[in-house]
């Protein structure tokens, strides 16, 4: 759970950077680029939030834990150790573990609830088109309908219905598509701009994309940048699917495709039907629309974008997911300082118990690719450093994550051998399968 | 007023689509062959609507006939209405691509956009 957390955390943070750069260079952009790019570079962008889990990106493979032994504080638990002889390790903070669980579920529960709550949307918004909507009967408009789709190359069965309830024309549908026209009774003409319109999103599968864009909102709800991406999202669909309508049409072509669309937008800010609870305030998004539309300088393609918003997503996760190991690292080296300020108040020269595991990573090798620790260039699996000091047993197993040994070669499983006088580890042995065996079992149990 | 059921809001529909009065012949006609409802089924439909004061009825001679005492565009906000308050939200669904989904424009701004299209044309 704490890696999960941490992961989409870490996940939720990096993207949002990446996601902000492209906000911020989005006027600049906006001028050069058509817009099309754009609309897929933040494809790209949602892809990397509901993905979290990235190559090469693990947490913590070697859980080397920190040791927290009791036995040196008090004399109960010298007592239970001496028992059981074995003192099995545990996470730095035990009620850490406990937040994270907490915070797991609660980001789990948000999830279920966001996605529930637009499925639930949807799933009542088409009931009522159901109950509302009458199958388009206009021959005219339905050979409209046959023109364009035979133009677009579209087999599939299209639904052309009236709704009086929906303020503009709209398309849904995953496979087959249903086009929604509003009670508005709109010019042959303007028909052909808006039926195209809805074609498009089809073609295109819009659908598919604003899914995953809902994905990565139930993901990440508790990230407000998510929430506003969304809505440039949409802004951009609109503005690539206008400039997929338009092609490269001359002028006249577009002024009449943007009169269409501000019909359409003049009939929802008319209507008096539910939405007139809305405030107004849709001018800007309509403006840069029609700017967009009228625009006809010709615009790169952004191929470039594209591939540089990709490069980035992959980049910057790789670097923060190493720079956070690393973080990591530095909180448990100064436990193991405290640790060993406490340990050498004895005898100079001698170790006393207790102090951590980290005596023995010295021994070792970091593979700073794999985020593992390496013996003889094989993963360490299991460290049995156990022994008795001064008739007292002290110590403990470490135990790597489970491993992998398609990406990290063989696994090894070590015993460390300590002086009897300093009690300085003095080297590493390896533990034959059956030892490892049997104290895996007893771990485990 | 509650949202009606699927087979109650089908004879609304009707209802709202013919002039009154209504009589339950001419529902059968339009609604009964369609959807293989019997005579009784379909006033036993009308009667509960009556109690729920969609429809006034009145005896005149051997026949009954009804009229619709809430029209459709009340019910339609009503219903709808509901939907958007539920959902405190102006989109209707996140799987839909609307031709224009945001606030509302004013009158003025309109004129001025169409305007400033038409400038660009010359």
């Amino acid at each position: 759970m704490q890696s999960l957390v941490c992961a989409v955390g870490l996940s939720s943070i990096t993207m949002s950077l990446i996601a902000l750069l492209l906000l911020f260079l989005s006027p600049f952009l906006f001028k050069k680029y058509s817009p099309k790019w754009q609309y897929y570079s933040w494809l790209v962008i949602i892809i990397g939030f509901i993905f979290p889990f990235r190559p090469h990106f693990r947490f913590a493979p070697v859980k080397v834990r920190i040791l927290t032994i009791d036995t040196y504080t008090s004399k109960e638990s010298t007592m239970s150790t001496l028992n059981s002889g074995v003192e099995i390790f545990t996470d730095s903070d035990a009620s850490a573990i406990s937040v994270f669980n907490m915070i797991g579920y609660i980001w789990i529960v948000g999830m279920c609830f966001v996605l529930g709550y637009h499925i639930i949307k949807h799933y009542r918004f088409t009931r009522m088109v159901k109950r509302w909507s009458d199958e388009v009967t206009d021959k005219q408009v339905l050979a409209i309908l046959n023109v364009l789709k035979t133009d677009m190359g579209i087999t599939k069965e299209v639904q052309l219905k009236r709704c009086p309830f929906i303020p503009s024309p709209m398309m849904f549908g995953f496979t087959s598509p249903t086009i929604l026209l509003p009670a508005a009774s709109y010019h042959k003409d303007e028909l052909v701009f808006i039926l195209k319109h809805e074609l498009v999103h089809f073609v295109r599968k819009d659908t598919w994309y604003k899914c995953l864009v809902l994905l990565a909102i139930s993901i990440h709800w508790f990230n407000p940048v998510v929430h506003f991406i969304s809505k440039a999202i949409n802004l951009h669909c609109e503005l690539s699917c206008d400039q997929d309508v338009i092609g490269d049409a001359d002028c006249i072509t577009r002024q009449q495709y943007s009169e269409t669309i501000i019909a359409v937008i003049r009939y929802q800010s008319r209507a008096k039907t539910v939405l007139s609870t809305t405030f107004y305030g849709g001018t800007k998004g309509m403006k840069k629309r029609i700017i967009s539309i009228m625009d006809t300088s010709s615009k790169k393609g952004g191929i470039t974008i594209l591939i540089g918003i990709f490069i980035i997503t992959i980049g910057i996760s790789v670097a923060f997911t190493s720079s956070s190991f690393k973080e990591d690292k530095n909180e448990s080296s100064v436990k193991k300082v405290t640790v060993t300020a406490a340990a050498t108040s004895g005898k100079p020269g001698v170790e006393q118990p207790p102090y951590s595991d980290g005596a023995v990573l010295p021994l070792l090798q970091y593979d700073s690719e794999m985020h593992v620790y390496r013996y003889k260039g094989k993963w360490v699996r299991l460290i049995d450093d156990r022994y008795i000091w001064n008739g007292m047993s002290y110590g403990g197993l470490s135990t790597g994550s489970e491993g992998d040994n398609n990406t990290w070669g063989d696994f090894i499983d070590l015993k460390t051998v300590r002086n009897p006088n300093t009690n300085k580890i003095e080297q590493l042995l390896e533990l034959s399968k059956e030892e490892a065996r049997t104290i895996l079992a007893t771990l485990n149990q | 007023m509650k949202k009606l059921p699927d087979a109650e809001f089908e004879i609304m529909k009707v209802v709202w689509a013919n002039i009154p009065p209504i009589t339950t012949n001419m529902i059968m006609e339009q609604l009964g062959n369609e959807k293989a409802w019997k005579a009784p089924t379909v006033i036993s439909l009308m009667s509960r609507l009556v109690e729920r004061g969609f429809l006034s009825t009145e005896k005149k001679g051997k026949e009954r006939t009804y009229s619709a005492k809430i029209d459709k565009e009340e019910y339609l906000q009503f219903e709808t209405g509901n939907f958007i308050k539920k959902y405190h939200s102006n989109s209707f669904s996140s799987f839909v691509s609307s031709l224009f989904e945001g606030r509302k424009i004013n009158e003025k701004d309109i004129d001025e956009l169409i305007k400033w299209v038409k400038d660009r044309r010359e």
